[in-house]
């Protein structure tokens, strides 16, 4: 079983090892991306009460409730749509759907996707900005993992 | 919505079924796409592509996943297909709809239709509304069932209680079992839907409607209540409502449900609302606080589903409160406007109708329903609801049907009074027992007026002709009383046009009076019709009478009116004794009579063709038969009656002596109104065809002689399956609307023009194409009914211009000079060439205004219009003019 819960505080962790400058925004972007899609993916299976992908969801009174939850791998937002009690709120809050469009798409909605940006060498997108959205989707998740799990 | 929807379709067409698209707030569209026309693209353009449909829809370009099938299948990116989900509660409708979705909800194969009657705020009256409803569809012969879905609040059960045990279980409990409880072969359902289910016996119609309660309140009720989950209730087809429906189905094959709803924004209202209702009534109290949520509620439920639920404000309070309060809240309720134009390109606005229901203090002091009294009050709700039915009974009849055959079997008469008339079938099928009928019968009523084509001559002829069918149709009152004609165009045998001229001259020169002229023909013709007053006269030894009309009045065929016998009449009025012989000849005859306890009524038709119009004379000779007739009664010479049918604008010209007389008890106008105008339109085309006949009355069985007393809204839906209920705008009638086209200035209409216009319609209508665009619930569709409105049109003004033509023609030739809405100046100037040297302008006006040409516009721009049935005939061109 895959540790999708401290896979996300790990890689938080190699976050904060970098230098919080432009040299590294590449990297910072990669591996922030990763964290917020360990993140999801460790509610996602908390959501469903299940311990792994493919698994049909235990959650009575869920859409999905004894369907099967397939692994998004990076798709964020194919892992929010997966719980539709966080989908809900996400749709609800402009803010937090900008902020991942942030992590999704760290250089532009027209680039490269935050894993396949790892071939780029440099890029001049504001690795400051960018730290904002990462901080936001976090403390969202956060906050409404209460209510919604 | 309209943003999101607009956008759906373009990725529809662009990537069908390979997209999932949601909104969220503020427009951001979150998009992912999955399909290979991506491939080999770059990101930048492949977004391209897509963010411009966005921009289009007027959204902002949200995250945007565009992937190729092999890319969508590493990444672990799939989409789901949603389309068919229907909501589950509010938030879900406002999330879909606001995603451009719709859920118009799959039929299950039984067909209970569900009825949801709603409100935003309690004690309203909805629960009321409800079941005044059911007992006004039991009475038409509808099973209804009633279910109490306000789960919260429960309250059907105390209103219509079961008359032998009290409620123990409910719906609740019903669908917690399906849905919690464990079944196999040693474990079954204990609760059936008979446990559920009561009946109630309507005492007036002795039919049973049927209750489903929400359950006993009690703990356990609330247990299960909250145990249950709505999400799993209706989804699957084996879900609990459904497998309820079923039984419901199988055991009771109801024809309708009326579902009582929870109110406000809450999971069961919603639910009721939302995934069951195919018809909603949503109840309100006049006031601002409900206006918004009503508003946002039908609005949701007409995108989201399609339904448009209808408006009930109640309870009204009385008087110019109440009246005040709905008039404030009108326009907040977004009420469906048509706007349309008419024949004279007049605006028409027609309204979304609401249904008002006052505050009933017999509502408010009963405990026990129906309350007959505020029973009425309802029918508005329950007509709505057989309305619909009846038109899907009607599409799925027609369906069945063969369209083409229907249309040509629809045979109507020809139209011309004469013909009308000519067979004894015509006559009992056809012939329109208007509200006045029976007013004709009575002995009182001397004078028939009315306009030319509202069936004055059909009446005379009726009575004179074809006595038997009259006397049956009066159903006894008539039994002794003989009817002839007493001049006519039934009569070979009579004095014409010129024949009247010649008599008018003589009475100058002989000094004599019309009135004694009448006598003598009446005498002439009581000769002629009735052998017993030879016998009379004869015994009482009025022997120069009596030789003269031997000698030269002898019946024999084919005998046509010649100078001796306008020679001989005049000497019966003329000469002093023959004048009293022919006064004493009546009052033996009248004696005679009396004795045998019989009546005679003598009819005068055709008239206002044969004595000259524009005469001196006229009013004169006219006068003369009042007279007799006054005279006659006058001196209690009861047994003989005489009545004339005269037009209406001749009558009110008329002046004679003791015309006060001749007040309302004495004349009949006939004026066909709305329901008989319906009532003829049903009998031409049932009457003259046996497959429409048959057809119509699988849908609304309709007895010949439950037909008099038919009202209209009923008429109306009789009607429907030939030419339609309502218009393309729903909120007008096509029965209405053929009503008032057909009908001028005065309010008269035309059944000779309705003929005109169904045979036209028929014969366009065959021409047309009988497939796919046919309209699926009637048979003639409105293109065909405005030709056949316009060749009606063009009849009525022939008529019209046939009519008074030695009075009007210059006007009529220069009509066109005036639009079909029009000022006073306009008028004044068409006058001024055509008319100013035979008649004042006044004395014009009010001549245009009795035939029913003119029309005076209170509210408008305009001072003047030209009745609706004339526009088209005379090539009027219509004005682009507004309505108030």
């Amino acid at each position: 079983m895959e540790d999708f819960a401290g896979a996300y505080l790990a890689r938080k962790n190699d976050l904060s090892a970098l230098p919080k400058n432009q040299h590294h925004a590449i990297a910072i972007f990669h591996l922030g991306g990763i964290a917020v899609e360990c993140r999801l993916k460790s509610l996602l299976l908390d959501y469903h009460r299940i311990n792994k992908f493919d698994e049909n969801s235990n959650r009575p009174k869920d859409s999905m409730y004894n369907q099967p939850v397939a692994n998004p791998s990076h798709g964020l937002l194919t892992a929010l749509r997966r719980m539709p009690d966080f989908y809900k709120r996400a749709t609800s809050d402009m803010q937090v759907l900008k902020h991942l469009q942030t992590i999704l798409y760290p250089l532009g909605s027209t680039d490269a996707d935050y894993i396949s940006l790892r071939y780029i060498p440099q890029t001049t997108q504001s690795q400051e900005d960018w730290q904002k959205s990462f901080d936001y989707v976090c403390g969202w998740l956060e906050k409404n993992e209460k209510t919604v799990l | 919505m309209k943003a999101a929807i607009q956008l759906r379709k373009a990725l529809n067409q662009k990537f069908p079924k390979q997209f999932e698209l949601d909104i969220g707030e503020g427009g951001f569209v979150l998009l992912t796409i999955i399909s290979n026309q991506f491939e080999k693209r770059t990101r930048k353009e492949r977004l391209e592509q897509v963010e411009l449909l966005i921009k289009e829809s007027g959204l902002t370009p949200g995250i945007i996943e565009l992937y190729t099938v092999d890319e969508a299948t590493n990444e672990g990116v799939s989409i789901s297909n949603t389309e068919d989900t229907a909501p589950l509660s509010w938030q879900d409708a406002v999330a879909m709809l606001s995603a451009g979705k719709t859920s118009f909800a799959k039929k299950p194969k039984h067909s209970i239709k569900r009825v949801v009657f709603y409100s935003y705020k309690g004690g309203v009256g909805r629960t009321t509304a409800l079941i005044q409803t059911a007992f006004q569809l039991a009475r038409q012969g509808k099973r209804v069932v009633l279910v109490d879905m306000d789960v919260e609040a429960p309250g059907l059960q105390a209103l219509l209680p079961p008359t032998d045990k009290p409620v123990d279980e409910g719906l609740i409990d019903y669908l917690w079992e399906r849905q919690t409880c464990f079944f196999d072969e040693y474990h079954q359902p204990q609760i059936e839907l008979t446990n559920i289910i009561y009946s109630v016996k309507d005492s007036q119609s002795r039919r049973d409607l049927f209750i489903v309660p929400a359950g006993k309140i009690g703990q356990r009720y609330i247990q299960r209540l909250s145990i249950l989950s709505t999400t799993h209730l209706f989804s699957a087809n084996t879900d609990p409502w459904h497998q309820f429906e079923e039984e419901l189905w199988k055991q009771y094959q109801p024809d309708i449900m009326l579902i009582d709803a929870r109110t406000g924004l809450n999971e069961w209202g919603g639910l009721s609302l939302l995934q069951l209702a195919d018809e909603a009534f949503v109840v309100l109290y006049p006031s601002q606080q409900n206006a918004e949520g009503i508003c946002f509620v039908r609005n949701l439920l007409k995108e989201l589903t399609g339904v448009q639920a209808k408006l009930v404000l109640s309870p009204i309070p009385e008087g110019a409160i109440g009246r005040s309060l709905v008039e404030k809240i009108e326009p907040d309720l977004n009420l469906e406007v048509d706007i349309r134009k008419d024949l004279r390109g007049e605006k028409e606005e027609i309204k979304e109708e609401v249904i008002k229901i006052p505050y009933l203090p017999d509502i408010a002091a009963s405990y026990q329903f129906p309350v007959e009294n505020a029973l009425s009050w309802y029918a508005p709700l329950a007509n709505q609801l057989l309305e619909i039915s009846g038109i899907e009974e009607t599409v799925a009849i027609l369906a069945e049907s063969n369209r083409l055959e229907l249309i040509k079997s629809l045979s109507f008469p020809e139209p011309n009074a004469e013909s009308i008339l000519d067979t004894e079938f015509d006559f009992n099928t056809i012939f329109q027992k208007t509200a006045d009928f029976d007013l004709f019968l009575e002995d009182s009523v001397w004078v028939i007026r009315g306009r030319k084509g509202t069936g004055k001559s059909a009446l005379y002829k009726l009575f004179t002709k074809y006595t038997e069918i009259a006397k049956k149709r009066a159903g006894g009152i008539l039994n002794n009383i003989s009817i002839s004609s007493g001049h006519g165009i039934n009569n070979t045998f009579k004095p014409n046009a010129d024949v009247f001229s010649d008599i008018q001259k003589q009475i100058v020169t002989d000094d004599s009076d019309w009135l004694s002229i009448w006598r003598a023909y009446a005498i002439i013709r009581l000769y002629q019709s009735y052998p017993e007053f030879t016998d009379i006269i004869k015994s009482v030894k009025l022997n120069s009478l009596s030789s003269r009309l031997e000698y030269n009045f002898k019946v024999t065929e084919n005998i046509a009116w010649e100078s001796k016998h306008t020679s001989k009449l005049l000497e019966f009025a003329t000469d002093t004794k023959l004048n009293g012989l022919c006064r004493d000849a009546i009052t033996h005859f009248n004696n005679y009579l009396k004795n045998k306890n019989q009546k005679i009524w003598l009819l005068y038709d055709d008239l206002d063709q044969d004595i000259r119009e524009n005469t001196s004379w006229q009013k004169e000779a006219l006068g003369g038969l009042m007279r007799l007739i006054y005279d006659t009664n006058n001196n209690n010479l009861y047994q003989i009656r005489f009545k004339v049918f005269l037009r209406e604008d001749i009558w009110s010209n008329l002046v004679f002596t003791n015309k006060s007389h001749f007040g309302d008890a004495r004349t009949l106008l006939l004026k066909w109104d709305k329901e008989d105008f319906f009532r003829l339109a049903y009998r031409l085309a049932v009457g003259g065809s046996e497959k429409f006949k048959t057809f119509t009355h699988r849908i609304l069985p309709l007895a010949d002689n439950q037909l008099d007393e038919t009202n209209e809204e009923t008429l109306r839906q009789a009607l429907s399956p030939l030419w339609g209920l309502r218009q393309k705008s729903k909120n007008a009638y096509v029965a209405q609307w053929v009503y008032s086209r057909l009908t001028d200035s005065s309010e008269n209409t035309y059944p000779r023009s309705l003929t005109i216009l169904l045979n036209t319609a028929k014969n366009v209508e065959l021409k047309q194409n009988q497939g796919k665009n046919a309209p699926s619930d009637h048979l003639l569709r409105w293109n065909s009914l405005t030709q056949g409105l316009e060749a009606a049109s063009k009849e009525r003004c022939e008529a019209i211009r046939q009519e008074y033509d030695s009075e009007l023609s210059e006007f009529f030739n220069k009509i066109t000079d005036l639009e079909s809405l029009f000022k006073e100046d306009n008028l004044k100037r068409v006058w001024q060439e055509t008319m100013q040297s035979k008649l004042s302008y006044d004395l014009f006006v009010k001549k245009l205004k009795d035939i029913g040409l003119l029309e005076t516009k209170k509210y408008s721009h305009y001072d003047y219009a030209i009745a609706n049935i004339y526009v088209y005939g005379f090539g009027i061109s219509r004005k682009q003019g507004q309505r108030k």
